[in-house]
């Protein structure tokens, strides 16, 4: 049986080689479920947090891998939980209340409860399942129903029960696909239904909406006529984007990590307080939000000469005060020390221990997280660098280039980090270090010539690595699996190539939405 | 349609040797006064603490491959003083070799990720192979002939769901429990665990809640929509690819034991006698999106977690627990132990700083005074011919050695309790290698056999008699062994 004929955004195949990856069924992870309890019950409660719902399975970053994601006994206890929970809310709102009435379309009595279950569990299925259903499918669900109500003589549990069995499935609980060939390795388009799943989990963590599923039933996602505008109509949507902005910046920028944060309390005694922590992960919130829907260059990232500040941050970074309350959009000056993500709170903070600041972590992280183009962990033994002394750590760091078997890595990471030794370990400008001097003069490994934090920005934003770098994170984050192997990242670089001179974080996000690994499935 | 083997008693196969049921072969559990023939169940219950022990005052001066029992107490191990005669510290085994890291993991990822189920992380990391001593017990401490209870397991966690996940998969240092390599959550809130221990409980036979028709009405209603879940699930199942089976798997079995726990079917009679604690009051919530535990979490929870932990055994609602003290690198803040700063993981890379040296010790204190309360509180419960205590095989360890060195040689472990009357856990300090100095280094001698061993000794005296776990080989260590 030869493969279906291409049709729609699949055309023929990429120029570049197929990858060998397959995406392993995914469980609704936490914010996914949060999110799609919200938009299909209309609940205000967040779930995860109400009913004590385990924290996921993290990969590579993200929390979105299929593979990495686990059902376990106490997960399912709360889930459980969670349903029951989750149904009575629904159930005990006022009879006339829309949200209610959007799920509760007739109210059941023990005589009529086949019908009226029928017409209230035929629509709910078919939204929770994110696809339509055949009555074959739903007579279970409403002879549960029956068969509750009717051990009560009381319609309300049995209606209850039922709903909570839909919130309980695994259809529900898990992205199932089924256009593939079981066993086959040939790539398959997916159908609409399961296109528009996909796109809505990867633009806002949440189920499709009634927009987007009519796209879906008029096949119009597949044949590619409204894709695109649906892609924009997602984004512009506020709920999603900043879902979006959440679920792949908190992991991908170390948003989550900024609570980490925790200085040492003599040496930054007065410098460093909780309105600083919880205004630094805003910032880069804000800042990245901005570039998705500006549309500027991905390379921005690295070269805005503007942030988003409130009265917390912009105390600590030495600047003016802005102009209104909470957080502005503010520019630096041409002369400013500070420019792109590479001199925000966020990455200089997370970055550092509690005493001082690690050239090395900093390295690492734009090698790993922009550049995608990691170092392996040090071997076991390896003594910690003093903490005491009265160099600079830059001095103290010297020790790397002492022994060869060191610097063939430390010859990557060091140069970049230590680019960056003007800003201390709570991310404020200085022009000593222990009372000496700062040089933050270093040569790449390539043989580039940095000379301070706006060098080493601008070297990253020119670099190849850059584009194929950010593509890779967004495509791991929207397929779910990893890109690692050599082959996928041959794969991801041929995908990152077509973007053009200098893409947008939106041309990019569509690109991966119209990639062959985003439209296809595989059955092995 | 096929019965489905639940994948539990499936485990029990492994290692494909007979097993023996020790004294589990007779009837229920049954309680009676002036018992005669009560024959106790067993329990296993395991910790983990992280970031090592400033090794100078952990590891007492006399020691031998025999094991001696004139060792004096150092001031880590003077809180179990009193239970002595019940513990068994097992000194200089090496697990080196099979805890290096790689690309990743780093140490603690290396050593936390390994820690019960004795499969290196290093390229394993998406086995599923990995599943730990505590899983595997599940069937030998619940047989199918004995009584079972409620709960097959109970994973618990004291940090949250926070911290320095050293360079691999977060899950390889906050999970300890592993089935077939599925990561095993911990609860981390002990009001949570005791509404799932107590919140349904009312003391009757087998403590089922079903005393009157409501409740058993209510009961046949989940159990109705468990099973239309897990037909669902079977459904599906046949359609799936085999990776994708696995997952369904994963979910189906987790929907078929929260059927067993909501039909109450613990078989075991003590329940009748068991008397709950007050509900611990909802305290602050453990924010897991604020990253560091807060003392006031640490150090209130920790008391309930040791009483809900004797509960649960009393109570025969679980046999076996794992517990993590705190996640692997945790930096949770020991201020409260020290009076200053002490922020574990940092303090524990000493670097031969002797006031971080000292914090350290206070902090090994602390955590062994904990074990000294749940090892006291569990004595001090008769059962028969002995006490909880004897009754239960304790096993405590860590993901390395010294902080500072990260070493997975010279490993610290404490063993306490019965060992289910197969091993030899009687007051003695074994020490495979020799230390040089006095006091001695805070990096010890490597050599010793493999630290895993232990884990295939405390299986073998549960009949679960294996030469190899993951990365383990050489079967159990004689030394321990009765």
């Amino acid at each position: 049986m030869g493969m279906p004929a291409p049709r729609g955004l699949w055309h023929a195949p990429p120029t570049t080689s197929l990858d060998s990856g397959r995406a392993v069924l995914a469980r609704l992870n936490v914010p996914q479920y949060d999110n799609t309890v919200r938009d299909l019950l209309g609940t205000r409660t967040q779930a995860s947090q109400a009913y004590m719902i385990p924290a996921d399975e993290e990969n590579e970053l993200f929390d979105t891998n299929g593979q990495s994601l686990v059902y376990s006994d106490f997960r399912f206890a709360q889930m459980q939980q969670a349903a029951e929970g989750l149904v009575a809310e629904l159930l005990a709102r006022p009879a006339a209340d829309p949200v209610r009435t959007r799920v509760i379309s007739c109210t059941p009595t023990v005589p009529t409860m086949s019908t009226c279950l029928t017409s209230i569990l035929t629509p709910f299925l078919a939204k929770a399942n994110r696809r339509p259903v055949t009555a074959d499918e739903v007579t279970p669900f409403v002879s549960l129903g029956i068969k509750i109500a009717t051990a009560h003589d009381d319609p309300a549990p049995g209606l209850a029960g039922a709903l909570q069995a839909v919130l309980l499935s695994p259809n529900f609980l898990f992205r199932i696909e089924r256009s593939a060939v079981a066993g086959s390795t040939v790539p398959v388009p997916v159908n609409d239904y399961e296109l528009a799943t996909r796109l809505s989990y990867f633009i806002g963590s949440t189920m499709p909406d009634a927009q987007l599923t009519a796209a879906a039933a008029a096949g119009q996602l597949t044949s590619g006529a409204s894709y695109e505008a649906q892609i924009d109509r997602l984004f512009a949507d506020p709920v999603r984007s900043a879902a979006f902005v959440q679920d792949f910046g908190a992991h991908w920028l170390s948003l989550k990590d900024t609570a980490l944060v925790a200085p040492d309390d003599k040496i930054f005694e007065g410098q460093y307080d909780d309105a600083l922590r919880l205004s630094t992960p805003q910032e880069t919130s804000l800042f990245f939000a901005d570039l998705i829907a500006a549309p500027v260059p991905l390379s921005t990232l690295l070269t805005a000469n503007y942030s988003f500040v409130n009265d917390s941050l912009a105390k600590h970074y030495g600047i003016p005060k802005p102009s209104g309350p909470g957080f502005q959009k503010v520019s630096f000056p041409s002369d400013s020390h500070r420019q792109g993500l590479l001199t925000q709170e966020t990455f200089l903070a997370v970055t550092s221990l509690a005493a001082r600041t690690s050239p090395v972590k900093r390295g690492v992280w734009v090698l790993e997280n922009l550049l995608c183009d990691g170092t392996p962990a040090p071997p076991p033994g390896i003594p910690n660098l003093p903490d005491e002394g009265t160099g600079t750590v830059r001095q103290v760091l010297e020790q790397h280039r002492a022994q060869k078997f060191c610097a063939s890595c430390h010859d990557l990471i060091d140069p970049l980090g230590l680019a960056l030794e003007n800003y201390d370990a709570i991310g404020k400008y200085r022009t000593l270090d222990n009372g000496n001097p700062i040089d933050s003069k270093t040569t790449t490994l390539e043989g580039a010539q940095l000379d301070g934090p706006i060098a080493l920005a601008n070297f990253v934003a020119k670099d190849p690595r850059l584009t194929w770098c950010l593509t890779k994170q967004v495509m791991t984050f929207a397929v779910g699996r990893s890109f690692e192997q050599a082959d996928a990242r041959a794969y991801v670089r041929g995908t990152a190539e077509q973007l053009g001179a200098s893409p947008s974080w939106i041309g990019l996000i569509k690109a991966v939405a119209k990639s062959q690994a985003f439209l296809t499935a595989r059955g092995e | 349609m096929t019965a489905k083997i639940s994948r539990r008693l499936v485990l029990r196969g492994v290692g494909g040797v007979a097993m023996t049921l020790p004294f589990l072969e007779s009837a229920l559990w049954t309680r009676r006064s002036g018992a005669q023939n009560m024959v106790a169940p067993r329990r296993f219950v395991a910790w983990f603490v992280p970031n090592g022990m400033n090794m100078q005052t952990w590891t007492p001066v006399l020691g031998s491959q025999a094991g001696v029992t004139n060792w004096v107490a150092t001031p880590a191990l003077t809180p179990l003083e009193a239970l002595r005669k019940k513990i068994l510290l097992v000194s200089g085994t090496d697990n080196q070799a099979i805890s290096v890291p790689g690309s990743p993991p780093g140490d603690h990822g290396a050593g936390t990720g390994i820690f019960l189920n004795g499969l290196s992380v290093a390229s394993n990391l998406k086995s599923t192979a990995r599943t730990s001593v505590d899983q595997l017990l599940i069937p030998m401490l619940n047989p199918a002939t004995g009584s079972r209870t409620k709960f097959p397991v109970l994973n618990l966690g004291l940090q949250g769901d926070n911290g320095l996940c050293d360079r691999v998969d977060c899950t390889f240092s906050r999970a300890m429990s592993w089935l077939k390599g599925a990561p095993q959550p911990n609860i981390y809130d002990p009001g949570l665990l005791w509404d799932k221990l107590f919140k349904d409980f009312a003391p009757s036979a087998g403590g089922n809640a079903a005393g009157d028709a409501a409740a058993k009405q209510l009961i046949a209603d989940k159990t109705s929509i468990l099973d239309l879940v897990k037909g669902q699930a079977d459904t599906l199942g046949s359609k799936l690819s085999p990776s994708d089976k696995i997952k369904l798997d994963q979910f189906s079995e987790s929907v078929r034991a929260l059927e067993v726990q909501i039909q109450n079917a613990s078989t075991s009679t003590v329940s009748a006698s068991c008397t709950p604690n007050t509900r611990p009051k909802a305290g602050e919530t453990l924010n897991f999106d604020r990253g560091i535990t807060p003392s006031t979490i640490l150090q209130g929870h920790m008391p309930m977690f040791l009483e809900l932990m004797k509960l649960a055994l009393q109570c025969d609602m679980t046999r076996a627990i794992t517990f993590m003290l705190g996640n692997g690198t945790s930096n949770n803040d020991y201020a409260f132990v020290t009076g200053s700063s002490t922020p574990h993981h940092a303090t524990s890379h000493h670097d031969g700083n002797a006031d971080k040296l000292k914090k350290l010790t206070q902090v090994n204190v602390w955590e062994m005074q904990q074990v000294a309360t749940l090892l006291s509180s569990l004595d001090a419960i008769k059962e028969g011919d002995g006490t909880l205590l004897d009754h239960t095989t304790f096993f405590l360890g860590s993901d390395i050695s010294d902080g500072a060195a990260h070493n997975h040689w010279d490993m610290p472990v404490l063993l306490a309790g019965g060992g289910a009357g197969k091993m030899k856990i009687d007051g003695r300090h074994i020490n495979y290698v020799t230390h040089t100095t006095t006091p001695r280094a805070l990096v010890g001698p490597k050599g010793g056999p493999v630290t895993g061993r232990i884990l295939l000794s405390i299986m073998a005296a549960h009949g679960l008699v294996q030469d190899t776990l993951g990365s383990v080989t050489g079967g159990p260590l004689s030394e321990l062994m009765a």
